[in-house]
């Protein structure tokens, strides 16, 4: 019974000192003073993690934003070497409507250079353009203002010319200063010639040889530059060459005079 | 049929392409080059079959109305499967002799039939230069040839 008592007694005590320690700031406080370090280290544990989740997170992102700028800056280039094509070819053909419009009498097609001589010996191109855009066997092509050669094949879409620095181009011409008629063939890349100028015909050094105007072909393009001239003694015909200077493989687009309107 | 259709891969490429590899103008004639190596692995008689098929494309595109290339073409088909008989045609000097002799065939005989039909004779440097593109092209082709 004693023992019981006891118990009670000590239960009591038990709980009055639970609810003193609860309801007592100081050991609270003193509670809170002993978790601050436990606290402290968690906080900083998780800041540290959650700044390294951040740290890969924007690395991530940057990475990823890095790429996208990286695609959108060689998009940009493409279209800046786009734009730089588009204003070579737009100047070109600006100088081949100025070209056209000294013409007007004349029926004028422009085509583009889509094949070239598989040789070193034939000089010919092939242009994108046939007996459907009404070229014919003959045409003059013109390219930056100077005859480059003649129509010499016809397709439905296509066209080969033959160009003034193949051997068998032909083509009756004329002195630009003297007012001479000559005839010129091609030679090579480099210079062409004049065949049957007799003695006494006038042809100067330096002088430019142009087409004559006859029949279809339209007068004053310019074929070269006479080179040089010489003559010996008893010969029937004096040696005249011409001055080309014509790479093939610069030439993009041509005019074709395809008769008169 | 495939090597018929490479073949004409090669001409579409020598009549578009080949001017990215032009020196001064000069482009290396790599149809000369293709008929040399399919002659050096073939017998004459495929060899000669796929260098007339080529030729006469070659020169119904082309303004002289002479079957030019059809000749030199078919003569460098001969002349290499003579020769390949001979020598060990994997010795680069071989190789240098064998297109020198075949470029230098190949320009004399159309120098000629150019002469003949329009009365111009005209050796430039175009010519040596033409030799030494056309080896140089050679010689890369057949290394790589060999290595694969």
């Amino acid at each position: 019974m004693k023992k019981k008592h006891l118990l009670i007694l000590l239960f009591l005590v038990l709980v009055g000192g639970i609810v003193f320690f609860f309801r007592n700031g100081q050991f609270k406080e003193v509670t809170l003073d002993a978790f601050y370090p436990i606290l402290k280290t968690a906080n900083v544990v998780e800041e540290f993690f959650e700044t390294a989740l951040l740290y890969f997170k924007s690395q991530n992102s940057l990475i990823e934003e890095n790429q996208q700028l990286h695609r959108k800056m060689e998009l940009l280039k493409a279209h800046i070497i786009q734009l730089k094509k588009l204003e070579i070819e737009n100047k070109e053909l600006k100088r081949i409507l100025n070209f056209i419009d000294k013409y007007p009498e004349f029926d004028l097609k422009i085509a583009r250079v889509i094949g070239y001589s598989p040789d070193n010996w034939s000089n010919f191109i092939i242009i994108d353009a046939g007996s459907f855009d009404g070229i014919k066997k003959g045409d003059i092509v013109v390219s930056d203002g100077f005859l480059l050669g003649q129509i010499y094949q016809v397709g439905a879409f296509s066209s080969s010319v033959v160009l003034v620095s193949d051997k068998n181009f032909k083509i009756s011409a004329r002195c630009r200063k003297t007012r001479e008629f000559v005839f010129f063939q091609g030679k090579n890349r480099e210079e062409g010639r004049l065949i049957f100028v007799r003695p006494e015909q006038d042809i100067r050094i330096g002088d430019v040889i142009e087409t004559d105007g006859l029949g279809k072909v339209p007068s004053g393009i310019p074929i070269g530059v006479v080179n040089s001239v010489s003559y010996v003694e008893g010969n029937f015909y004096k040696d005249v060459t011409v001055s080309l200077n014509l790479n093939p493989y610069n030439i993009e687009y041509v005019v074709i005079f395809s008769g008169r309107k | 049929m495939k090597t018929y259709l490479f073949a004409f891969f090669i001409l579409v490429f020598q009549m578009y392409v080949a001017k990215f590899f032009s020196i001064w103008g000069i482009v290396p004639d790599f149809l000369t080059i293709f008929i040399v190596i399919l002659t050096l692995k073939n017998t004459v008689l495929n060899s000669l079959k796929i260098a007339v098929f080529i030729s006469v494309l070659q020169d119904l595109i082309s303004p002289i109305s002479f079957p030019i290339n059809t000749i030199t073409k078919g003569f460098i088909v001969l002349f290499v499967s003579s020769v390949k008989q001979r020598f060990y045609y994997s010795s680069g000097t071989v190789k240098f002799f064998l297109i020198l002799i075949v470029t230098t065939v190949d320009v004399c005989f159309k120098g000629f039939i150019t002469y003949v039909s329009t009365g111009v004779m005209d050796f430039m440097y175009i010519y040596p230069v033409s030799i030494l593109i056309n080896f140089l092209t050679f010689y890369v082709v057949s290394i790589f040839y060999e290595i694969r």
